[in-house]
């Protein structure tokens, strides 16, 4: 062996993210000579699919782009469609909305955490190893992936790609009945939170700090869900009509998902940078429990992003159950509206962050244009960059197995769903 | 509460539509008069994950059909019991955690229904999921189906 190592290490393929993608690093001595997130399920065109198909058609067939979080799909879809109509939600429709995001928060970020991140920091291979020493735990995160189901179920017919949402309402409204039995799974759920808060935080999380720019959406009176302005870490407020003047999407030969930039620089959107920048919105018991984990948030470390998704479980149970508790029965479930031609802007926080998307439509009601712009997308260039970051962090001199379990570590923290961002990873490391 | 499912896996888009085909010929051709009322379910499934434990909870027999793709003749049908499936190559999943990580974690847990079989059909690459399966198969699957559930 040599000083001058010159190492190539490769995970041609990503194991416990959403989707398919690989990771290139090329090592150098000590330098990483180049490192590449490669995404490459192809590109899914839902944007193309949309062109020429009828407004009313937009939220089915958006859901249909992620089965994990469709429910952010519809949610932004929507609010663009009815920001061409000039509509503003009624309180029913915007609690039901905002309870139904509760659901995909909960599902997303339970399974994310009990199946795909928590072997990480436990020393396991997968779930089902991590179940044979953890089995009280798992059984706890598939309760909880199960209550968020239903929460979705409730309003969209089924957890998978909901059928329930439309523009300017819901095809039905739930029954009391239903509301009541889901409302006190959501109390006995919350000491499942709560536990889940303390146990991920006791987690042997590496201590890595580093600098970037959070990107989350900011409400007046609440934790960001359905609405609000487009705000960051480093000073920008905008309104979500202005994104395109600040958000620059550009291609990368090694990735079949577009990357974006703010003012030309990576940036973090998701669970971290919503609750960093949305500290004064958490409900006191919430923050009592952020306290007791020893963890100063607003945190500049990623590995408390696991910590921060169990933060959101517990926000989305509490107020998904305050929803729920003070649900009346509407006169109408939805309303009728007139669509003219015009061109709508709707952003929401999915699960893994920002879901922005501009939608123009012609005077027959038909869809002209459609971008949507994925969380994942916006994520891959600062993946990239705390890639680089953390290896560097953690010492090039390491054997390639430890670089290629850190740099997959490092990775599932963005929880990162390729599917929607072909528009994700196999590890490839060269050189030395 | 059905003690005995049959869920068929897969997706609305491309050939992993063929489990939604196969419970679709079923329904169709009137499997569930065959039982008593309320013995027999159908349900097709979106790449369930893990909630699929929860689709099996309280059933006695459960049989999932799923599309495989390992490099076989088109329209091989597999019989598989829970513990074959991580060995088996080529299942397909659009997401990570797919019918076999779900069953696995089952098992771990204790949480499976009494008897389970998976039913793996080998897809054609070449057929349109637009188009119906070839009779002979459907045949040739309910026949299966229906073994699997006297035996």
């Amino acid at each position: 062996m040599t000083d001058e190592r010159d190492v190539t290490v490769n995970v041609p393929m990503l194991a416990r993210v959403e989707g398919e993608g690989a990771l290139h690093l090329h090592i150098q001595g000590d330098r990483i000579e180049e490192l590449r997130l490669q995404i490459y399920e192809p590109p899914r065109l839902f944007e193309k699919f949309l062109e020429g198909r009828h407004y009313d058609e937009v939220p089915d067939i958006v859901a249909r782009i992620c089965g994990i979080c469709p429910v952010a799909y519809q949610m932004s879809a929507v609010q663009a469609l009815e920001d061409i109509i000039g509509f503003t939600p009624q309180p029913w429709l915007r609690a039901m909305r905002r309870l139904m995001y509760c659901g995909e928060w909960i599902e997303s970020h339970s399974l994310h955490i009990h199946l795909l991140a928590a072997p990480d920091y436990l020393g396991f291979d997968n779930a089902a190893a991590l179940a044979r020493d953890y089995p009280d735990e798992v059984r706890r995160g598939l309760r909880l992936q199960l209550l968020g189901n239903d929460i979705i179920k409730l309003l969209g017919g089924r957890s998978v790609h909901p059928v329930g949402v439309c523009v300017a309402g819901f095809h039905r409204a739930p029954e009391l009945s239903q509301v009541t039995a889901l409302s006190l799974r959501l109390q006995e759920a919350l000491d499942d939170a709560a536990a889940l808060i303390t146990w991920v935080a006791g987690f042997d999380l590496p201590q890595d700090e580093q600098d970037f720019t959070c990107v989350a959406m900011r409400h007046r009176h609440e934790y960001p869900m359905n609405e609000g302005r487009l705000i960051s870490s480093a000073g920008l407020d905008i309104a979500v009509d202005e994104f395109a003047d600040h958000f620059q999407e550009h291609q990368v030969p090694h990735s079949t998902a577009l990357h974006a930039l703010l003012h030309g620089h990576p940036y973090l959107v998701g669970p971290l940078a919503r609750l960093n920048l949305n500290l004064d919105h958490v409900p006191p018991a919430l923050r009592g429990l952020l306290d007791a984990t020893g963890i100063n948030f607003p945190s500049r470390n990623m590995f408390h992003s696991i910590v921060a998704r169990a933060a959101e479980i517990y926000l989305a149970i509490h107020e998904a159950k305050t929803l729920l508790d003070a649900y009346q029965y509407p006169s109408a479930s939805r309303v009728e509206v007139q669509m003219p031609a015009g061109i709508g802007y709707g952003c929401t926080e999915a699960p893994r962050g920002i879901l922005w998307q501009r939608i123009a439509v012609d005077d027959q009601g038909l869809i002209e244009q459609a971008t949507i712009i994925p969380p994942t997308s916006q994520n891959q260039a600062r993946i990239e960059e705390d890639l680089r970051l953390s290896l560097q962090g953690l010492g090039l001199h390491h054997d390639d197995a430890l670089l290629r379990l850190h740099g997959e570590k490092v990775i599932r923290n963005y929880d990162p769903c390729i599917s929607c961002a072909t528009h994700f990873l196999k590890l490839d490391v060269t050189g030395r | 509460m059905n003690p005995v499912r049959i869920i068929g896996v897969g997706s609305p888009f491309g050939q992993d539509r063929l489990a939604w085909q196969v419970i679709e010929s079923l329904e169709a051709a009137g499997i569930q008069d065959h039982f008593p009322p309320g013995r027999l379910s159908l349900h097709s499934s979106d790449r369930p994950g893990a909630a699929l434990l929860e689709l099996m909870r309280g059933a006695e027999f459960v049989l999932i059909v799923d599309a495989l793709q390992s490099g076989a003749r088109a329209g091989t049908i597999l019989c598989l019991n829970p513990d074959q499936l991580a060995t088996t190559p080529g299942f397909i999943s659009s997401h990570d955690f797919g019918v076999s990580a779900a069953l696995e974690l089952g098992l771990v847990l204790g949480d499976l229904p009494a008897r389970v079989r998976v039913i793996a059909v080998e897809m054609d690459p070449g057929q349109s999921s637009s188009r119906p399966l070839p009779a002979a198969l459907v045949q040739q699957l309910h026949e299966v189906i229906i073994n699997e559930i006297k035996s």
